[in-house]
């Protein structure tokens, strides 16, 4: 009885499991319907193909692997349909990523001997990923280098050579709804410059608006409270970890006044005592937050809003002596691997360097700042809405070296795990500041050391 | 009464062709699951404790450091790990129990002659067709604290109600909730099928005898579905300790670490921090943790040593 009982449990299992799993093949077949028009274009472009390079008649494949996704993914994937339309003899295939698994899958692929031919790569994750990356020196032109900021390209260099091609600077700002600001008697045209001046307009929003209303918060996704703090803290003279990154630096009296900062914001009621995962997007998209901070992308997301935005640099922290901002960059990179040929490996750069050269709509459209110089200063980039809202402040930060990248370690998980842990929980009030702050000192410390 | 068939069948199969026919017959039967088995577990399970003696490298794993017992070692120091565990523990406190009553009284409620009865049989279980990340988005906007239904709710009642999944008293019983919401069809539709073998006519010969219905449940029901539930509570036991999608989707493990559970560190070790040695080792901790709870649970509970 019994036994006939777990007989048919373990198969109901199994089948449920097998469910799941044809689940997620269903699931990655959208995925691949996505990206089918692409495929159908390659289709098309292999009928009048007569390429010398791939050896064997059809077009070299270069597998790509993104992170983006919403206008950043569409853009990207236009992107690489333009590539694909213009050349014959290379396609690429886009396979997009979810965001938060995203390097834990290519780390693996990568482990696997599978991995993709190009993929993107924060600047700060490079230096995790460097061993098992193809050294570019040798496939592209010693003038290569020229086509790009200076300052990003040099991101890209390690141990003497260079691994990647940047494809834009993406740095946060502060985002406010002028509507709001209009609704509490503020000037709409003049968002606040420093911390007195958040300090008294969050407070007049809070008494003049409705009660749902919110007056600001500075990290919409919670996951990533680590990304201003460590610029803020910049400002306020204090680096985050010490020259050679093995110890953290913060659990001083800059980086215990930060951490108050955080806490101050729900204890003056200007946003929840809420650490949630996106919760700070939502409300800003909803029209119930006045002021948050994003990055570059937001300008897709805020121009579909029915209210009227207006962005400005985020430099409202305490105690600033100086003001920078959080910003990182996307580069692409190509993954070692024994079996890619050398020809393919150059078709792959090759690749890269039209997607980050020709990379207009990554600017117009996704709203990030190009990374090649041609691209920035062209009267496309210059002409679109986008330049005019955003790009223009955006650039102008970077102009004025006003641009924090996070510290590039063996893995950053060590240092951006505790700090976000502390904050969200300083943010919603369960920890005290210093304390919170401390601690994640010391496991910053711990792991790094280790 | 069907063991005795199949033992009386094996007999006659062994006089007419003798063993030999048999040996080959059954192996080959079982070729097929045991090539997966040796491909998907086994290798896995051997490889995984050689790789729990080394600081691996994933990229060059022949540049691999021989490390004897020095990752189990470091196990027991490390205090993200007893954190690890605490959470796993009070995950499967929460859920296990819930997960075997609940599931019980419901295939109780549901074997009685009431209306809509296979409506309710359907409601119950078709939670557990869904994937875990449907599940856990579900519930993780229904626990949203500015947007979600809950607390659009609970606001009526509660002047600020709670942020769920990112207050440590609530986070791990929220989804510690959501699970049970999940999985109690399973236990619901194993234990319906347990009662339903156990015969009428014993509860009528109680009910001659003067049995009230607690004496019935206490003395028929109960032992009479021992089997059943022995095996739901071990399964539990086991998918409970190995909770991890749930709480990798609604919370990331935070607020702080307070729902960090033992797989979601293993995981984190392994494929954000690069560990996987240390993965190993831990891996392993929990399969000796598995199979000593699912001994002592079959030792206790189980049906054979009466």
């Amino acid at each position: 009885m019994a036994r006939s009982q777990r007989g048919g449990s373990a198969t109901r299992r199994r089948f449920i499991k097998a469910a799941g799993a044809a689940g997620i093949a269903g699931l990655a077949g959208c995925a691949g319907g996505g990206s089918g028009g692409e495929g159908s274009g390659d289709g098309d472009a292999s009928d009048g193909a007569s390429s010398g390079s791939s050896g064997s008649g059809g077009p070299v494949e270069i597998q790509f692997w993104t992170l983006f996704a919403g206008g950043d993914g569409e853009t990207m994937k236009e992107l690489v349909n333009v590539f694909n339309d213009e050349h014959d003899d290379v396609q690429i295939k886009r396979q997009r990523q979810p965001f938060a698994e995203y390097y834990d899958k290519l780390f693996t692929t990568m482990t696997g001997g599978n991995a993709p031919d190009l993929a993107v790569f924060h600047t700060t994750e490079i230096r995790r990923f460097v061993d098992a990356m193809t050294p570019l020196d040798d496939f592209i032109g010693s003038d290569t280098g020229s086509a790009y900021v200076d300052s990003i390209w040099n991101e890209t260099e390690f141990g003497g050579n260079h691994v990647a091609l940047p494809l834009d600077t993406h740095p946060n700002a502060l985002y406010y709804n002028k509507d709001v600001f209009e609704e509490a008697g503020l000037d709409p045209e003049s968002p606040p410059t420093n911390y007195e001046e958040l300090t008294s307009m969050a407070n007049t929003i809070v008494e003049e608006t409705d009660a749902q209303t919110l007056a600001f918060n500075p990290e919409p996704y919670s996951g990533f409270y680590v990304r201003q703090y460590i610029a803020w803290l910049r400002g306020m003279g204090t680096q985050f970890l010490n020259e050679d990154r093995t110890k953290a630096m913060f659990d001083n009296d800059a980086g215990r006044r930060l951490g108050e900062f955080y806490g101050e914001i729900g204890a003056n009621d200007w946003d929840e005592q809420d650490a949630s995962e996106n919760r700070g997007t939502k409300a800003f998209r909803a029209g119930d937050l006045a002021m948050t901070i994003n990055g570059t992308w937001y300008f897709g997301v805020l121009q579909q809003q029915d209210y009227d935005w207006g962005m400005a640099k985020p430099f409202v922290a305490p105690d600033t002596e100086e003001n920078f901002t959080w910003a990182n960059s996307h580069t692409l990179g190509v993954p070692r691997s024994k079996s890619r040929s050398d020809a393919k490996t150059q078709a792959a750069v090759d690749a890269a360097e039209w997607l980050t050269q020709n990379s207009q709509i990554w600017g117009t459209k996704a709203g990030h700042l190009p990374a090649a110089r041609s691209v920035l200063q062209s009267d496309t980039l210059r002409n679109a809405t986008v330049w005019e809202k955003t790009l223009s402040t955006f650039n102008e930060m970077a102009q004025d070296g006003q641009l924090a990248y996070m510290p590039s370690t063996d893995n950053n998980e060590n240092y951006k795990r505790p700090v976000n842990n502390a904050l969200a929980q300083i943010y919603s009030n369960q920890v005290d500041p210093a304390a919170g702050i401390s601690k994640a000192a010391e496991e910053v410390t711990a792991k790094l050391s280790d | 009464m069907a063991t005795k068939d199949s033992q009386s069948v094996v007999a006659r199969l062994t006089d007419v062709d003798g063993v030999d026919r048999e040996v080959v017959d059954g192996v080959l039967f079982a070729l097929p699951y045991l090539l997966v088995f040796g491909v998907f577990l086994l290798y896995p399970l051997v490889k995984g404790f050689y790789m729990s003696l080394f600081d691996w490298n994933a990229f060059d794993p022949s540049a691999s450091e021989f490390v004897l017992f020095d990752n189990y070692v470091r196990m027991f120091g490390d205090g993200s790990f007893w954190r690890a565990v605490r959470a796993t523990v009070y995950f499967v406190v929460l859920t296990v129990p819930t997960l075997v009553v609940l599931g019980l009284m419901l295939a109780l409620g549901a074997n009685r002659q009431i209306r809509g009865k296979r409506i309710l049989r359907t409601v119950f279980f078709s939670p557990y067709v869904l994937t875990v990340s449907v599940v856990s988005l579900i519930w993780a906007e229904i626990y949203s604290p500015s947007y979600g239904p809950l607390n659009y709710y609970v606001g009526y009642f509660v002047e600020s109600p709670p942020a769920w999944l990112n207050n440590f008293d609530l986070a791990m019983p929220a989804v510690a909730l959501a699970t049970i919401w999940w999985t109690v069809g399973f236990n619901f539709v194993i234990l319906l099928a347990a009662r339903q073998g156990v015969p009428e006519r014993l509860y009528e010969a109680a009910r001659i005898d003067g049995a009230g219905t607690w004496r019935a449940f206490k003395d028929i029901t109960l032992p009479q579905m021992r089997s059943a539930i022995m095996f739901v509570t071990t399964v539990q036991l086991i998918a409970s300790f190995q909770v991890f999608g749930q709480v990798f989707i609604m919370t990331n493990g935070g607020p702080g670490d307070s729902t960090q559970t033992l797989v979601m560190y293993l995981y984190r070790m392994a494929f954000r921090e690069q560990q996987f040695g240390y993965a190993a080792a831990i891996g392993y901790f929990l399969f000796f943790v598995l199979v000593t709870v699912s001994l002592v649970n079959y030792y206790f509970v189980g049906g054979d040593n009466e």
